[in-house]
């Protein structure tokens, strides 16, 4: 499977993320899933091909955020299913890729 | 360069028949016939062993001594880097609140410990890759287990405006388990 689509989250949702859902307050993990990586997740499995997220650029990864999107997509379809369709790279910080696989592998339920 | 290991080899040669030469005419040194040639190697290699054993050992250590010291001043600064976050969230709790920049402020302070901590891991790899395989995932898990427990639960909240009691108790927790491993791992270094 060959990498279509690129997506980097500090220039197409912002470089400083939130909570978990939209109701904890903005930027949050649930508007990320929902208004801006869904769709293209979805278009992916359809086309089968590959989505390289870029983490660089971001000032910090709360673990909420990666929790609601990543983590909570990880629990509605499956870890393979991401892991399949994901490749993830973070120029200046190798430790955000493993903090988002290790979400995606064990993902943390909402309590 | 050819021409000039030629004349090497030449005079190295010419030097080594006149040396024959000198010693089997003028002999300043009396060889003792009776002595076996097994004996003479035996000698030398004694010898060459005896002085340069002491000399690569010392080196060994001493490299071995400063590559260690290093990965305990790496560990160290990791450590100090993380209590950064530590004293951050000691000051919000003292002052009884938090801002969202605070909460910016605490998430910079994580990439700035991960930078540190992917110092750390490299270093590790470069020198102690297979003896530290097990120490680095140990620490790693741990280190993530803060990560979460700081910033997974309410603190990314914008109702969340002060450092509340449970949430303080929590992260100290959290934050001795990281010290205590990281502190572990220095002895662990001094061992390896």
């Amino acid at each position: 499977m060959e990498i279509k689509d690129i997506l980097i989250i500090a220039k197409e949702f912002v470089d400083n993320p939130g909570a978990r859902d939209r109701e904890d307050g903005p930027n949050s993990g649930q508007q990320f899933l929902e208004d801006l990586f869904i769709g293209r997740f979805d278009k992916a499995i359809a086309g089968n091909y590959i989505i390289l997220v870029d983490l660089t650029g971001v000032l910090g990864y709360p673990s909420s955020f990666v929790s609601g999107s990543f983590g909570k997509l990880s629990i509605e379809r499956g870890a393979e299913v991401l892991l399949k369709h994901l490749k993830f790279k973070s120029d200046n910080n190798p430790l955000n890729v493993d903090k988002v696989i290790n979400e995606i592998k064990n993902p943390t339920p909402k309590k | 360069m050819k021409f000039l290991k030629t004349v090497c080899l030449l005079l190295l040669f010419l030097g080594g028949v006149a040396i024959g030469y000198f010693v089997k005419n003028y002999p300043i040194i009396e060889f003792n016939k009776e002595l076996k040639i097994y004996e003479v190697f035996n000698l030398l290699l004694t010898a060459t062993i005896g002085l340069s054993i002491p000399f690569f050992i010392k080196r060994w250590i001493e490299d071995s001594r400063q590559i260690k010291n290093n990965l305990i001043e790496e560990l160290k600064d990791t450590l100090k880097e993380t209590e950064r976050i530590k004293d951050k969230i000691k000051f919000c709790y003292s002052r009884d609140s938090i801002s969202q920049s605070d909460k910016d402020e605490i998430n910079y302070l994580f990439e700035q410990s991960d930078s540190k901590f992917n110092c750390l891991e490299e270093l590790f790899v470069s020198t102690f890759d297979a003896e530290t395989k097990t120490i680095r995932t140990e620490i790693k898990t741990i280190y993530m287990a803060y990560w979460k427990c700081v910033t997974g639960g309410e603190l990314m909240n914008s109702k969340f405006v002060k450092i509340s009691e449970d949430f303080f108790r929590r992260h100290n927790d959290s934050f001795s388990k990281f010290e205590i491993k990281i502190k572990q791992t220095i002895n662990k270094v001094h061992r390896l």
